[in-house]
């Protein structure tokens, strides 16, 4: 089954009573419970990092350089005698944030540009698909590396990046998902009542599709935090001072003959974020998308 | 069937077209201006327009962009700023590093994938199955760029098991998939992981449709439904996502061939981007869209082959 054809059976069927049933079979689910676990204490750990890092994690401190982990340092310090537990901790701030926001914006954009297409005429459906169809044309990592370098490199680069590429991938669903719902027959009662397109839209189609697609925001999520380390590791996206789990990849990465467990610490955070997330996103799939959902 | 193909290849060089372009004028209207880094910090306002009127820079954008859409039709991208030597012929020269690998990594995943995603779906929830679905949605999950890393610090530095870096050597086949097989365990690890789970998800459903039960009443051999019937249809899918997937392979594959010092269109661009080379990154990316556009268009087609619901639809 398409990815297309389950949002839409889900778009049919969440509605607001589906929503308790949805939570307590994500709660049934262990690996949706593993992935939230995960989920949280990354949340936790990066809003709280000033409170928890043990350490400045600019602070320099050279004779302790290479430190492998220890108590003193969970994660090891990196060449210059940083702590790498605190400087992953405020990585965590810039992953969530480059997520959140590149997450929020892509898909505020993306419905927009959906809903337009569903309900304008044909010649702006045409067009506005072609015009999706056409940023995903580009392989995101390398168009990144291409374009990164001439906006400079840094957090709104890398924000302005992963929105334009995932545009089209809430785009080309809402717009589905709409067509879809339109098609219902309390539609097409509330049309014959006179209803105007603008109650159509925020009344009846936004609560139906609404549901299915943060689900699959929070899908997108690791692969955002994942693109976000990559550029990051490429050279085109975080810069110091700001630390970024990519940054840190790549320091290590330098250092992998010497002392290996530096790049070993470094990808720690982002295998946590990026099982954390998708564990969670699956799970929250399967408990609010009957048709995924498991056989008893 | 001729009507969709034709749709589907015209749809496929106008998107190729539109991309150029896009990508022409989002390059000129930067704020880092390439102009500028061409000819240094030192050059005069005269060198600079004298510069932009030799390259066709002084006219108006509509024809500057076709002017620039001619010269790629015929091959043209430009000369690499350091080397002096048409940007592609390097790309040609090293597209091929890059196919190698995205291609083994595509056998790998399908060649691991489907067969588990298959499996899993007879033993229906099994502990096999179980198992498989866990550990799909995990090689998923974890970068390539992490697995990479890690499996280069395993099997090259701690247990020698694998080459760390290159291409292995020249005309020796047997060392160069030697020093394919980490780069391409990075790259498709997660599409294995990922076809299975379609796979499955596939099986599941066009077992449970009428006609299978319709074939089984027959009393069809259960081996000839699976693999004869059910199998072919569940196989689609995973044809359009391989399309889709050579994008993220391409991405995927930037990491592996930096990780592993391997050459290929990914490391090239790379070590032109970090020289400000921008002939050879504009080259790459027109490259990479071309290559990804025509992956897409070229798995539609052979969807429609297999699945005839498809073509009608679009029909």
């Amino acid at each position: 089954m398409s990815r297309r054809d389950s949002l839409v059976a889900a778009a049919k069927s969440t509605g607001r009573s589906g929503f308790q049933r949805g939570f307590q079979n994500l709660l049934a689910d262990p690996m949706g419970v593993f992935g939230l676990l995960l989920v949280l204490t990354l949340v936790f750990l990066a809003v709280f990092a000033n409170f928890i890092a043990p350490y400045d994690p600019a602070k320099i401190d050279v004779p302790s350089k290479f430190l492998a982990p220890s108590w003193d340092h969970l994660l090891g310090t990196d060449e210059l005698g940083r702590d790498m537990f605190s400087r992953a901790l405020y990585g965590g701030r810039v992953a969530l944030k480059v997520a959140l926001v590149s997450t929020f914006a892509a898909l505020a954009i993306g419905t927009f540009l959906g809903f337009l297409a569903a309900f304008g005429p044909k010649w702006l459906d045409h067009l506005i698909v072609l015009f999706l169809d056409t940023i995903r044309a580009y392989p995101t990592i390398i168009l990144a590396l291409a374009v990164g370098p001439m906006f400079g490199a840094g957090v709104w680069t890398v924000i302005g990046i992963l929105v334009a590429t995932t545009i089209p991938y809430y785009g080309r669903i809402v717009r589905t998902a709409t067509l879809s719902v339109m098609q219902s027959e309390f539609i097409d009662a509330e049309r014959a009542m006179g209803a105007s397109i603008w109650r159509i839209t925020v009344i009846h189609i936004l609560p139906n599709i609404i549901g299915p697609i943060l689900i699959l925001a929070s899908m997108d999520i690791p692969v955002i935090i994942t693109a976000e380390a990559g550029l990051s590791f490429l050279g085109v996206g975080i810069k110091p001072p700001e630390t970024s789990w990519g940054l840190m990849l790549d320091q290590g990465y330098k250092f992998i003959g010497r002392t290996p467990w530096m790049v070993i610490s470094a990808g720690i955070p982002l295998i946590i974020a990026t099982l954390g997330f998708t564990f969670l996103g699956e799970a929250l799939r399967d408990a609010f998308d009957p048709k995924f959902k498991r056989e008893p | 069937m001729l009507r969709f193909c034709l749709h589907r290849i015209v749809l496929g060089f106008v998107i190729v077209i539109l991309a150029i372009s896009t990508l022409y004028v989002l390059v000129q209207a930067a704020p880092g201006d390439p102009i500028a880094l061409m000819v240094g910090p030192r050059a005069t306002p005269e060198m600079i327009s004298a510069l932009k009127e030799r390259l066709g820079l002084d006219q108006p954008m509509p024809v500057q962009i076709f002017n620039f859409l001619t010269g790629v039709a015929q091959g043209d991208l430009g000369l690499d700023i350091k080397t002096r030597r048409p940007v592609i012929d390097e790309v040609l020269e090293q597209l091929p590093h890059t196919l190698v690998l995205i291609l083994a990594s595509v056998i790998l995943a399908a060649g691991l994938g489907i067969p588990l995603g298959c499996y899993s779906a007879l033993h229906q929830n099994s502990w096999a199955d179980r198992l498989v679905g866990i550990l799909s949605v995990s090689v998923i999950a974890v970068p390539s760029l992490i697995i990479a890393i890690y499996g280069m610090i395993l099997f090259a530095v701690h247990l020698r098991w694998l080459p760390a870096i290159g291409l292995g050597e020249r005309g020796n086949i047997l060392d160069q998939l030697h020093h394919l097989i980490m780069p391409a365990i990075a790259v498709g690890i997660g599409w294995v992981g990922y076809l299975a789970r379609l796979v499955r998800a596939a099986m599941l459903e066009v077992l449970n449709e009428d006609y299978i039960t319709n074939a089984r009443a027959f009393g069809l051999p259960e081996r000839w439904i699976t693999f004869r019937y059910a199998l072919r249809i569940a196989v689609a899918p995973t044809i359009t996502v391989l399309g889709i997937g050579v994008g993220y392979m391409l991405g995927s594959a930037v990491f592996a061939e930096i990780v592993f010092a391997r050459p290929g269109i990914g490391k090239m661009m790379y070590d032109a981007v970090s020289v400000r080379n921008y002939p050879v990154t504009m080259g790459v990316v027109l490259a990479s869209t071309i290559l990804l556009v025509a992956a897409t268009t070229v798995s539609d087609l052979i969807n429609a082959l297999i699945d005839p619901r498809i073509r009608e639809a679009q029909e």
